[in-house]
């Protein structure tokens, strides 16, 4: 009895052992992962360090900005204009490092541009409204899962443990034009 | 007579894990134990209260608040900036003296005010262009906080954009870091804002 009883703890033991190692994490980035706040167009998002809203969305085939080094900025693809309010909570904050994640493929949010969201230094509290636009290679809406995009609003290259505004875009009803000029940033009336 | 060499043969077969097991096991206690005590982060700062009026002494030089101002779209003197904000500005005279230090090191002014995510106080910045709010500069003031040379008197002059509702609980703040002879070390004052702010 008693070695039936030590063969039975055994084998329990060792299902207990196959159980946590075949659903323990693979690697560290899913224990660090970020909490993905989700919303789409319209919904007021607030977490740790932002509250944001997506005001829209476009397409265009060129930027323009009142720059006098390079007032237009063309592309081989074609250029996502995200619309947006943005407010910090705490002091300022970049957006240089969000993200979009489209038909399995990431893409950093241009950084080129002078007059885009990704350099506001408005303190907390300050709601500005303007845009980040994004280059997409030319084939990048004709995938099977083009036709939704998932945007991060995160102030770091690689968050851990940190709430992130994430949006969910419709790519199949954004308005499409030639030319987009960028606007500059400005303050408007506060998000909450 | 047959037990004694038993156990020394016992002993001697476990001598060298029971060695690392005491050895490791008092490391780790001794480290539980002093950890506290061991360099880590800097403490933190602490911050000097100065009360309105007041004049803080900092490597010989005095620095107070001259006048402050408290402008929203709706005050006599308007500034140009929506509903549910305001444009706050600040002159700091910064007087050497005759103890002044010839190398006094650097400083760095914000607001600062209590509301942030977690009980951390929230921390505006200095306007590079507040003239796009409508506000007027004073003239020979100067935007970045920087002690006078030969005795020269300076004024910095803070122009924060910042929520209609943020003055009565704002406080300026200079942060205060000695020159590479004093290691570099930082010391932070607070200032009480006026109670009557212009505007």
């Amino acid at each position: 009895m008693k070695r039936g009883v030590r063969i039975a703890a055994s084998l329990a033991g060792l299902a207990i052992a196959m159980i946590a190692a075949a659903t323990a994490p693979q690697d560290g980035t899913d224990i660090a992962a970020p909490f993905l706040v989700r919303g789409v167009e319209g919904d007021v998002l607030t977490t740790r360090l932002l509250t944001t809203r997506l005001d829209g969305i476009e397409l265009a085939d060129a930027l323009e900005q009142d720059a006098y080094s390079s007032p237009r900025i063309d592309t081989e693809g074609q250029w996502l204009v995200v619309h947006l309010t943005v407010q910090t909570r705490q002091s300022t904050e970049g957006l240089s490092a969000a993200r979009l994640l489209l038909d399995g493929r990431e893409y950093g949010n241009y950084i080129g541009a002078d007059d885009d969201l990704a350099r506001i230094q408005n303190g907390p509290g300050i709601a500005t409204s303007g845009t980040l636009v994004f280059e997409l290679p030319a084939d990048a809406l004709r995938g099977a899962g083009a036709g939704h995009a998932e945007l991060r609003l995160q102030t770091q290259v690689a968050p851990t443990l940190d709430d992130v505004p994430t949006y969910t875009l419709d790519l199949r009803g954004a308005h499409r034009s030639a030319e987009f000029r960028i606007p500059r940033p400005r303050v408007v009336e506060p998000l909450t | 007579m047959t037990g004694r060499p038993r156990i020394a043969a016992g002993a001697r077969r476990h001598l060298l894990a029971g060695g690392v097991a005491v050895a490791s096991g008092g490391m780790l206690a001794s480290l539980l134990f002093f950890e506290p005590f061991l360099p880590g982060a800097p403490a933190a700062t602490p911050v000097h209260r100065v009360a309105r009026g007041d004049t803080a002494e900092v490597e010989g030089s005095g620095f107070r608040i001259g006048a402050a101002g408290f402008f929203t779209a709706e005050s006599d003197q308007p500034v140009d900036v929506p509903a549910g904000y305001a444009v706050l500005g600040v002159l700091v005279p910064i007087t050497p003296g005759s103890s002044a230090s010839p190398d006094p090191g650097s400083c760095d002014i914000v607001l600062v005010a209590p509301g942030g995510p977690g009980g951390v106080d929230r921390e505006w910045t200095s306007e590079v262009d507040p003239g796009q709010y409508d506000y007027g500069t004073t003239r020979g003031t100067r935007s970045i906080c920087q002690f006078g040379d030969d005795g020269e008197k300076v004024t910095y002059e803070g122009v924060f954009l910042v929520p209609d509702d943020v003055y009565a609980a704002a406080s300026l703040e200079i942060r205060f870091t000695s020159p590479k002879s004093d290691g570099y070390a930082r010391s932070v004052y607070r200032f009480a804002l006026p109670a009557d702010p212009v505007g």
